[in-house]
């Protein structure tokens, strides 16, 4: 950051000479160096992890969740400030439910994901000056974004990876503190995200089930994670798939177990070979 | 899409008049709908096309002008922010909320028909009350109730497009036949993916069914008395309702 | 509605202007007749006339509010069984005495989690039915959401039975009414529970219970073989103290016979939802056989030949 201190990373309504927004990235660093979290698109759904430090020994174990649920068929995980990813969650259910009490049916997480540029030109076309489109991803990233405009608010300092299964099929998308959002096949936020997605990266994207899906996520997140660096960690796991009928739930504790027993040996294996 | 409402012109009617109705109906096939009305002109029918609306009745009450001003906004505004047109349920289910929202002032029996990729032709019923129902085969209106046998009776399941177009002509001109409410021309629409193709059939080429035996003229004697004498109780043979 | 033009013009009370035929207006706001309006807002319009009697006017400053039942569904019938609780419903949606809608469901599964499992079994107005439907669905929606982000109570059949009585007395006491009767049935922990509301806001809770035409007809009928069970039990001839799964479809299926008998806003073909510990089980729709038999010797009132 050669530019600290010059005086334009005080206030997020102000750019700096060359076009930045400082408190922007600032947040973005806020996102970065909290614990990892995982998405990962499957053919037949979607799976959602977070490695969760422990920070103490006196902490029920299991407790403090920190994957949400938007609606039965969208979850989402942030990695950064836990309230900002509470906030974040809150204003995605009032979303996803005004949709279902105005339109009667479950809200997409995208409008088009065939069409993905058509909406904006679609409305401009219309006449319309403020396109935002009814998809939940959407929705939900124009509400930070809007945190990026005024002087007397602070950027959401979260990465969110949001995931679910529409009529449309399963759908991951990724939303940054600016308020820009992609959509991936598999992504990580936070600590050691760059490993974790040369990781996903390696896996067949296209083919995989939840099934194979959770034992890759539970391996990944073990391999990324530095005991001696960070302490131990609970993985936090949540899913969408045929065995959930559509639902956002939590991996069943015996499934998670298994797949973290078959992450550490793996591992140990891997480090007798070196 | 297409969606048909049968109301009355409340300020045209007279005081305590009652309501004077008309004949609805929408069939679904395999790849899309028929809907199909008659065409008096004390209702008012209205057909609303993709997102074209055309209005084809003299009259219509300012209510139910609202009701489908307020029902263009929404398809519009949603076509606007899903960059596709509604599905056949969405604008069904928004018309449920509106007839059930103002059931106290809405007197409209609705049948939403229409044709979308999702779901294919498909046929929602919104009666008084405003809830919502979905039918292979829906009929609306004071003629209605004279040919329910009549579709119970005749509908089947796999009609092709063709069977269904005959379907929907008999059964609206059996119903406009007996309902002294109902008559006219009949007016239909197959909505397919195609698009809509619409279908008049003019008031003398309605399909021709019983419609009673030949004059029975009373033949009097030259006293003046009828010859056939009715019973003076109720007797044998008689089925008291 | 009276159609014949002899009473065109004619003062109506509330009772005659319903038209259960009528798919275009409903009674109450059809237009005064001179006679019977009553709040003179100067319009002749008819559409915001007074419709007259004890009914409330839209534009006269008094709020419009209850209306009657337009399209209805009949009795449901619950019991509570060894494992369980089942609910009973026909798939009629009548409209007047028209028979309009024959393929409705009237049982609605709720939530079911590994803790618990409810459903809904539900009679009078059906729009009333599927906006209460919504309501449920959108507080489930909610708890469940926040169950899954932290250790938040998970929602049970007592406490859905709580929101609806609450949802349904508050109704009441805006005097615009959902207007329904039901049964609520659910298991939690092992633990069974059968309430029913109403539109009043009436509840009460009982092991076997029943709505409408039912609540004269078959609960004498559930009863009686509930308690026979229990007396059994106690003596010992039988283990538990409560009905079986068949024995409970058993006498469901009589009662709903009888009802299809006796209740003509009723259709031989219901389904039964069995709520047990592993979920929410609603039957295929299933007709009864009946018996017509006895009625070819009856001979009528009146001089018979044969």
């Amino acid at each position: 950051m050669s530019s600290i201190g010059t005086g334009y990373d005080l206030s997020v309504s102000t750019y700096s000479p060359d076009g930045r927004l400082f408190q922007v990235e600032y947040a973005a660093k806020a996102a970065e160096n909290a614990g990892l979290a995982i998405g990962l698109k499957c053919s037949d759904g979607i799976v959602l992890a977070v490695e969760k430090i422990v920070q103490s020994k006196l902490l029920v174990k299991g407790a403090n969740r920190r994957i949400m649920s938007l609606d039965n068929h969208v979850g989402m995980v942030s990695s950064g400030l836990l309230a900002d990813g509470r906030h974040l969650a809150k204003r995605g259910r009032e979303e996803a439910q005004s949709y279902r009490d105005q339109y009667g049916a479950p809200m997409t997480l995208k409008v088009r994901p065939d069409k993905p540029a058509s909406v904006v030109s679609s409305l401009m076309a219309k006449g319309w000056s403020s396109p935002c489109s009814q998809a939940l991803i959407e929705r939900v990233a124009m509400y930070e974004h809007a945190y990026t405009c005024y002087g007397s608010v602070r950027p959401f300092g979260i990465s969110t990876i949001m995931a679910g299964v529409d009529k449309t099929g399963p759908q991951l998308y990724v939303v940054e503190p600016s308020g820009s959002y992609y959509g991936y096949r598999a992504s990580a936020v936070g600590k050691g995200k760059q490993l974790a997605k040369t990781e996903l990266e390696k896996l067949d994207l296209s083919n995989i089930t939840v099934k194979q899906g959770v034992m890759e996520v539970a391996r990944i997140a073990h391999l990324v994670h530095d005991d001696n660096k960070d302490g131990n960690f609970e993985l936090e796991m949540t899913w969408i798939g045929p065995e959930t009928k559509g639902f956002h739930e939590h991996v069943p504790s015996q499934l998670l177990q298994e797949a973290e027993e078959a992450a550490k040996r793996a591992l140990e294996e891997a480090m007798e070979e070196d | 899409m297409a969606d048909m409402i049968n109301t009355v012109n409340m300020e045209r009617l007279k005081k305590g008049e009652v309501n004077l109705g008309t004949s609805i109906m929408a069939v679904a096939f395999e790849g899309g709908v028929v809907l199909g009305a008659d065409s008096r002109t004390t209702t008012g029918s209205y057909i609303v096309s993709g997102l074209q609306t055309y209005p084809n009745v003299r009259d219509q009450a300012h209510l139910f002008l609202n009701l489908c001003n307020t029902f263009h906004y929404h398809a519009q505004f949603y076509a606007a922010q899903h960059d596709s047109r509604p599905p056949v349920h969405t604008i069904a289910s928004l018309f449920q909320s509106l007839c059930y929202e103002n059931k106290d002032r809405l007197s409209a029996g609705i049948i939403v028909a229409g044709w979308d990729e999702e779901q294919g032709g498909q046929v929602y019923n919104i009666p008084l009350g405003g809830g919502i129902f979905r039918q292979p085969w829906s009929i609306g209106g004071s003629g209605s109730t004279y040919v329910y046998g009549y579709c119970d009776a005749t509908y089947k399941e796999g009609m092709s497009e063709d069977e269904t177009v005959n379907f929907v002509r008999n059964t609206l001109a059996l119903a406009m036949a007996r309902d002294g409410s109902s008559g006219g021309c009949i007016r239909m629409c197959v909505i397919t993916k195609g698009g809509v193709r619409r279908i008049f059939v003019p008031g003398n080429e309605l399909p021709k069914f019983w419609e009673g035996a030949e004059l029975i003229e009373t033949k009097r004697a030259i006293s003046g008395k009828p010859e056939i004498s009715l019973p003076a109780t109720a007797g044998e043979g008689m089925v008291v309702q | 509605m009276n159609h014949h033009p002899g009473a065109w013009g004619q003062t109506l009370t509330p009772h005659q202007r319903f038209d259960a035929y009528s798919s275009s207006a409903p009674s109450r706001y059809q237009p005064s007749t001179s006679g019977s309006g009553i709040v003179g807002n100067g319009n002749d319009h008819g559409f915001y006339d007074a419709p007259g009697g004890n009914e409330a006017v839209m534009a006269g400053g008094v709020v419009g509010h209850t209306q009657q039942p337009l399209v209805t569904g009949t009795s449901v019938l619950g019991l509570v069984f060894a494992d369980g609780v089942m609910l009973a419903a026909d798939n009629l949606a009548s409209y007047g005495s028209l028979a309009r809608f024959r393929d409705i469901q009237r049982l609605i599964p709720l939530e079911s989690s590994k803790h618990s499992s409810s459903c809904l079994a539900v009679g009078g107005d059906m729009s009333d039915f599927q906006y209460l439907q919504k309501q449920l669905e959108t507080m489930i929606i909610n708890e469940r959401t926040q169950a899954l982000g932290d250790d938040h109570p998970s929602l049970g059949p007592v406490q859905i039975y709580e929101y609806l009585s609450n949802l349904m007395y508050a109704r009441r006491s805006k005097m615009d009414p959902l207007w329904n009767a039901m049964l609520l049935g659910g298991v939690k922990d092992g633990e069974s529970f059968l309430g029913y509301v109403d539109l009043l806001g009436t509840t009460y809770t009982s092991p076997t219970l029943a709505s409408g035409f039912g609540s004269h007809m078959a609960q004498p009928l559930l009863r009686e073989a509930y308690e026979k069970r229990q007396a059994q039990g106690k003596s010992g001839e039988r283990e538990g103290e409560l009905m079986s799964r068949d024995e409970a479809v058993a006498v469901l299926e009589d009662c709903m016979k009888v009802l299809y008998y006796r209740d003509a806003r009723s259709m031989n073909k219901y389904q039964i939802a069995t709520i047990t510990a592993q979920g929410v089980d609603i039957s295929a729709s299933k007709s009864n056989e009946t018996e017509w038999k006895f009625a070819e010797g009856l001979r009528g009132y009146g001089p018979q030949k044969q």
